[in-house]
This record gives structure tokens, C-alpha cells and sequence, in this order.
């Protein structure tokens, strides 16, 4: 039986949050603690500190927007699930 | 093109890290259209460390370190490579070039720790004269100086104030005026921005503890230490104000006073070593002045602590001038606080029979003449030093002597007459206060500074125009302010028959002679309450014609004759026969009313002592 759109969407929205998690536990948001002061000083220190920096915040903004996505999938998908079900009974 | 510094043990394992993330990133996948932008910054994050950072990595690792030579040619030893400075010698990290230049508008906490670490050992001789160092520094501070944690850190290790202050205070000296030679107002206005950076620091740290300031140890650090033109120039960039801005200045004040001049020539130098250029007052006065409840309160902090301070410290003393000046201005000051400044300052210039009082102002170099001063000083408390039975606890012999004091020098005369508004907004306030001012007040007052007229006269066989021009000023302010009194309500037309043409008189009188001077002074006098009593005379007339008292039509009195050789007792006659033509009756209101007023100038005795007097000098 091929899955139904609901199903297709579901199947989106685990990508999606997959890849939440992945951008969440990557290893580029704990580099800062090793690119700071402690390592080394100096414009393009600071400039490499102050980069990676922006891209964990980047990161995490872009992970909950993908959950986000996801859950707005999961609602689409269950909203075509209550008119298929309405439609059987009919 | 900058300097980095960096521990190459923890650059491996950056770098080592840096693969990592990169493999990693590189690993990541989905193919959802809806992840699209977060997959362009998975790639475009594997991107930066691929082609920037692990390459920088990359190179530092395999690029030898710069050698001791070559760091100090890349200028590791400015100010502006503080924090590299700090890390290579003190942590013995590797220096490499670093592509990009400083951002000097970002202070990061390490950089703020570096600046204070390095402040203190700076070569100050040298960075007191490096322009744009200064530029630099004072831009950092600020920044520093504008967030706690910044501050938190440069103070932790910035601890050479005293030295570092002490000599941009030295160099500020010699850039304002005291090596002629080297005065340049741009150079002094650098190092006051890197003064200002270090007490928005130091300011930030003070109020943080929120304690009242009634000291200057609280808010200059390492007092003792600093010298007073430092200390004021540091002081001077806080926001002090009121209380806190006069302790502080008396403080440092007196420290200037206290200081020793500097062993040897090397400096650096306190403004006690210079004989031109600003001192430590010239610093604060300006910052006290702009208030003036904050200026009185500075004086009498001063006299209080030691009256030295108003005349021994500043370059420019009209500044400390002004400052006694609206001290003892009525509108800014109370009746005993202007009497223990005046008596204190009075008698200490004087001399006065306490020689501990005295107040040597010529030890310290400065203009003595100090006469036209006094006169501003003394000018709104003409009728205290005069008329007034009770003033400040003062006997009316050493009131006499005081204002004589003052009064021998022309130019205190002149600046008498100058503000002789003063004098009569002194007196006006005397009346609003309910002290005497009717007119035998008013005649006293005349007479009272009359006689020291005359005396003085006596003594220096000199008379002056000046002093004949007040004498008739006096008598026109003293009778405005009469006019103006409860006690009389008369209208008085001073300027018509006293106040004005002062130099038609001084002419009538004829100039001044060594052996007429004593005559002329008498003869003034009975010109001058001759006049008054005419004044009084025709304005009391008016008054009472206008009451009903007198009928309309009766004729003005005589004016005075002043070309007489009595002209007092000459009126004293003419009044009389004036009221008798008239039949105004003694005993009668009109004449009683009439008789008070006039005879308070030219009354029988007043006359006959005038007369007696002159009389006197004639026969000598």
C-alpha cells in the first residue's frame, strides 16, 4: 500500500526534527571553548571566536525552526487523517 | 596588519577540533526542501573552517614564531599590543603577524586586564608625550569605563595611578603654560581625555560602593602618592559636584600648600615647580563656580579650615576672587556667614592686633593689590560697617578701622563706585530686614563714611577724585534707598540735587591739594549734608502737600547753596526762615514732620560740630 500524503508528511517531519538533533549536538557549537582566549589572542582570534560564536547561535535558530516545520507538518497530517476518517464514515 | 599571540600545544588542539567539526558538518545530509536554509549553513559553516580557520591553524603550527627582534618591529611593545604584550612575556605564548588589524572600537576583557597590566609599567616620561597612543589609550578607557565587567577587569590589575597621573599631570603643565616654550592646548586636551578615561574608571568603581564622598581619599586613588595638580586633574573629569566637589577641592587645596618642590630635574614636575601655568585651583575653581551655594559653601570650607587656601593657590586669583565675592554677596549668603568671612578676611588683611590673624598674601608671589577686591567684598555691607549698632560682634571703632583699611587705596574706591548697586541693594536688603534706615540712619551712615573720608584725607594729604566722586554716589544711594524705606516714604529727587554732575562739583570743589586737603574734605562733607537736607527738604514738602498737610501752593524750600563757607549751617538758616515765611509752626505736624527729616542732616548741633572742626583744622 503506498503511504497516503498524512503518511508522506510525517515521514518530512522526522527528517526534519533528525536534523534538529544533528545541528544540536554538532561539534562546531562547542568549538568556542576551545578557540578563546585561553588558545590564542588577537584580531583574528578574536574575529574566529566571535565567528563561531554567531554560528552556534545560528545553528540553534536554525534547529528550532526545523522543528517548527515539523510540527506543522504533524498538524497538517493530522488534519487530513480526521477528514479521511470523516469522509469513511460518509 | 596586527600581532596574535597563542599557545601552540592548545592551536593543535583547536585545530585538531576544527577537523572534527569539519568531517562532521561534511557528514550531515537532507535532501527536505524544507531544511534548505539550514543546510546552507551546515555548508556554508564547513566552508569557513575549511578555507579560513583550519588554514590560519594550519599556518600558525608550521610558521615559525617571530624572535624577540622581530616582535619588538612589529611593535609589540606599544600599548596597542598590550594583550600580546602580556601573553608572549608573561605566559611565554608564541607571537606570529595576524592579517587583520585591531578593532579598536571592541575591548574584550582580556584586552581591558592587558591595558591595566600594562599602564603600570608604561614608560610614562615617554607615553605622556606619544600623541597618538594617548588618542588610543584614552578611547580604550572609555570603552572600559563604560562596562562594569571591563572596569572590573582593568582595576584588578591597573594599580600605578600616582605615577602614571603624575606625570600626564607634569606633561599637561608644560602643554597649559608653564614652559611657555611648549604650550600646546591640543596636546593638553589629549592628555585630559586619558585623565578622563581614568576617572570615568575610577568614578564607576567609587559610586559602585554608594557611600556619601566627604573626602578626597575616597575617590582619588593613591592620594598620598599623587601629586595635587594630578589629583585635581583627575578629580576634575568626575562628576563631582556640591558637598563632595568642596571637600575634595579643600582637600587638595591644602595638599598644594602642604607639597614640597621636586628634588632634581627629571621630573615629574607639580605645578608648586612652576612659575607660570595653571595650578592645582585653576583646576577646580572653574567646576566650583558654577554654582553658587557650591561656591559659598567652598569659602567657608576654606576660612574654616585655613583662609590660606583663598589666596595661595590659584594662578588666576580672580578666580578665588570671585568665589569670596558671590560668598559675600547678600543673595547667596546669610548675615553671620558673610560676617565671618569678612571679619576673618578683613582682619587678617589688616593685621589686626592678633598677628596670628594675619594673612600674608605677598609670601606667595601673587598681585597684592588686593584693595579694589576688598571694596567688591565689602561693598553690600556698607551700612554694617557704618550705621548698624550691632553688627557681627564688631565694635564700631574696629568697623571704623576695618573699612578705613580697605578704603585707603584708590582703587578700592574705584571698585566701590563701580558697584555702588551693590551698595544699594546691601542697604535695601538692610530695610527689608527692619534695621534702621529712617533718616537719621541714613544721615549716620553719610557721616560715618564721611569722617573716615576726611581722616584719611588728613593722613595722606592726598585726595583723590575717585574718593570725592563716591562721597556724592554715597550720598545719592543712601537717600535712593531712604526713599525707598518704611520709616519715611518719601520720594527723594537724588539725582537732580545730589547724585548727579558729580564732576561739576569736583570742579566746583577744585583739585585736590596737599595742604587744602583736610579742608576740602570738611567742606565736602557739609556740601554733602547741605544737599541732603535740601533733598530731604523739597521731597518731604511734596509729600506733604500732596497728604493735605500742607496747602497746595506753598513754596519749595531753599535749595542748598553749596558755594558757601558753612553750606550745612547756611540751610540750617534757610530752612528755618523758609518755614517761618510759610507759618509752619513748630510743634505743628508739617514742622515736625519737616524737622525730623531735615535736622537729621543739618540739625543745630551737627552743624556747630562741623563748623568746630573745620574751625580746628584752620588753626593749625
Amino acid at each position: 500500500m503506498s503511504p497516503t500524503p498524512a503518511d508522506r508528511l510525517r515521514q518530512r517531519a522526522s527528517a526534519l526534527r533528525a536534523l534538529a538533533r544533528t545541528l544540536h549536538g554538532l561539534k562546531l557549537l562547542t568549538l568556542s571553548t576551545v578557540a578563546g582566549p585561553h588558545t590564542w589572542v588577537g584580531p583574528s582570534p578574536q574575529a574566529c571566536s566571535d565567528d563561531l560564536d554567531a554560528r552556534r547561535r545560528l545553528m540553534f535558530q536554525a534547529a528550532d525552526e526545523l522543528r517548527r516545520e515539523a510540527a506543522r507538518f504533524e498538524r497538517i497530517a493530522a488534519d487530513l487523517d480526521a477528514r479521511h476518517a470523516v469522509a469513511g464514515l460518509g | 596588519m596586527g600581532l596574535l599571540a597563542y599557545d601552540p600545544e592548545q592551536v593543535a588542539v583547536l585545530r585538531a577540533a576544527l577537523r572534527n567539526a569539519l568531517d562532521e558538518l561534511r557528514r550531515v545530509a537532507c535532501a527536505d526542501p524544507a531544511a534548505a536554509s539550514a543546510m546552507h549553513l551546515v555548508r556554508s559553516s564547513a566552508s569557513q573552517l575549511e578555507s579560513v580557520w583550519l588554514p590560519l591553524t594550519n599556518r600558525l603550527l608550521a610558521t615559525d614564531p617571530l624572535a624577540v627582534g622581530q616582535r619588538r618591529n612589529a611593535g609589540i611593545g606599544s600599548l596597542q599590543q598590550s594583550l600580546i604584550k602580556v601573553m608572549a612575556d608573561g605566559y611565554g605564548w608564541s607571537v606570529q603577524a595576524d592579517p587583520l588589524g585591531d578593532d579598536a572600537a571592541l575591548v574584550s576583557a582580556q584586552e581591558a586586564r592587558a591595558l591595566g597590566a600594562r599602564l603600570n609599567d608604561v614608560d610614562p616620561r615617554s607615553f605622556s608625550g606619544d600623541q597618538a597612543t594617548q588618542d588610543w589609550v584614552a578611547g580604550q578607557l572609555l570603552l572600559i569605563a563604560a562596562d562594569p565587567n571591563l572596569t572590573a577587569q582593568f582595576l584588578a590589575n591597573f594599580h600605578e595611578w600616582a605615577s602614571l597621573s603624575n606625570w600626564l599631570g607634569w606633561a599637561h603643565l608644560l602643554h597649559s603654560g608653564g614652559d611657555p616654550s611648549q604650550s600646546d592646548p591640543a596636546a593638553a586636551a589629549r592628555i585630559e581625555q586619558v585623565m578622563a578615561g581614568l576617572a570615568a574608571i575610577q568614578w564607576r568603581a567609587v559610586s559602585a560602593g554608594g557611600s556619601d564622598i566627604a573626602s578626597a581619599e575616597q575617590v582619588i586613588p593613591q592620594l598620598d602618592e599623587m601629586q595635587p595638580y594630578a589629583a585635581a586633574l583627575l578629580a576634575s573629569r568626575m562628576p563631582l559636584a556640591g558637598d563632595a566637589l568642596v571637600a575634595v577641592t579643600v582637600e587638595l587645596l591644602q595638599r598644594y600648600l602642604d607639597q614640597p618642590m621636586t628634588p632634581g630635574s627629571d621630573g615629574p614636575w607639580g605645578d608648586k615647580d612652576f612659575d607660570t601655568g595653571p595650578n592645582t585651583a585653576d583646576l577646580l575653581l572653574p567646576l566650583i563656580l558654577c554654582d553658587q551655594y557650591t561656591t559659598v559653601a567652598y569659602v567657608h570650607a576654606a576660612v574654616a579650615r585655613n583662609p590660606l587656601l583663598l589666596f595661595a593657590t590659584a594662578n588666576d586669583q580672580s578666580l578665588q576672587q570671585r568665589a569670596m565675592v558671590v560668598a559675600a554677596d547678600p543673595r547667596w549668603t546669610t548675615d553671620p556667614e558673610a560676617g565671618d568671612l569678612l571679619i576673618t578676611l578683613l582682619r587678617g588683611f589688616a593685621g589686626g592686633a592678633d598677628a596670628d590673624q594675619a594673612i600674608d598674601i605677598s609670601a606667595y608671589g601673587f598681585d597684592p593689590d588686593w584693595h579694589s577686591f576688598l571694596g567688591a567684598l565689602l561693598a553690600p555691607w556698607l551700612l554694617e560697617f557704618t550705621a548698624l549698632p550691632e553688627t557681627w560682634g564688631l565694635s564700631l571703632d574696629e568697623r571704623n578701622e576695618l573699612l578705613a583699611f580697605v578704603l585707603e587705596d584708590d582703587a578700592a574706591m574705584e571698585t566701590l563706585l563701580a558697584r555702588s548697586h551693590a551698595i544699594v541693594d546691601g542697604i535695601a536688603a538692610d530695610i527689608d530686614a527692619h534695621k534702621p534706615a529712617d533718616a537719621d540712619a541714613a544721615a549716620g551712615v553719610l557721616s560715618a563714611v564721611l569722617q573716615l573720608f576726611v581722616n584719611e584725607a588728613t593722613l595722606t594729604a592726598q585726595i583723590g577724585k575717585n574718593q570725592w566722586d563716591l562721597m556724592w554716589t554715597l550720598a545719592g544711594v543712601l537717600l535712593g534707598a531712604l526713599a525707598g524705606g518704611p520709616a519715611s516714604g518719601v520720594a527723594i529727587d537724588t539725582a537732580t540735587l545730589i547724585g548727579s554732575d558729580v564732576a561739576e562739583r569736583y570742579e566746583w570743589f577744585g583739585a585736590p591739594d596737599v595742604t587744602g586737603a583736610t579742608l576740602n574734605a570738611l567742606v565736602a562733607r557739609q556740601a554733602v549734608f547741605a544737599g541732603a537736607a535740601a533733598a530731604v527738604a523739597a521731597s518731604t514738602t511734596r509729600q506733604l502737600i500732596s497728604q493735605g498737610v500742607l496747602p497746595e501752593g506753598t513754596p519749595p524750600p531753599p535749595p542748598a547753596n553749596l558755594g558757601l563757607v558753612n553750606p550745612d549751617a547756611a540751610y540750617n538758616t534757610a530752612f528755618r526762615g523758609w518755614k517761618l515765611r510759610n507759618g509752619i509752626q513748630l510743634g505743628s505736624p508739617a514742622g515736625d514732620r519737616l524737622d525730623t527729616m531735615v535736622y537729621a542732616f543739618v540739625g543745630a548741633a551737627i552743624v556747630a560740630e562741623h563748623a568746630a572742626e573745620k574751625g580746628a583744622d584752620l588753626n593749625l
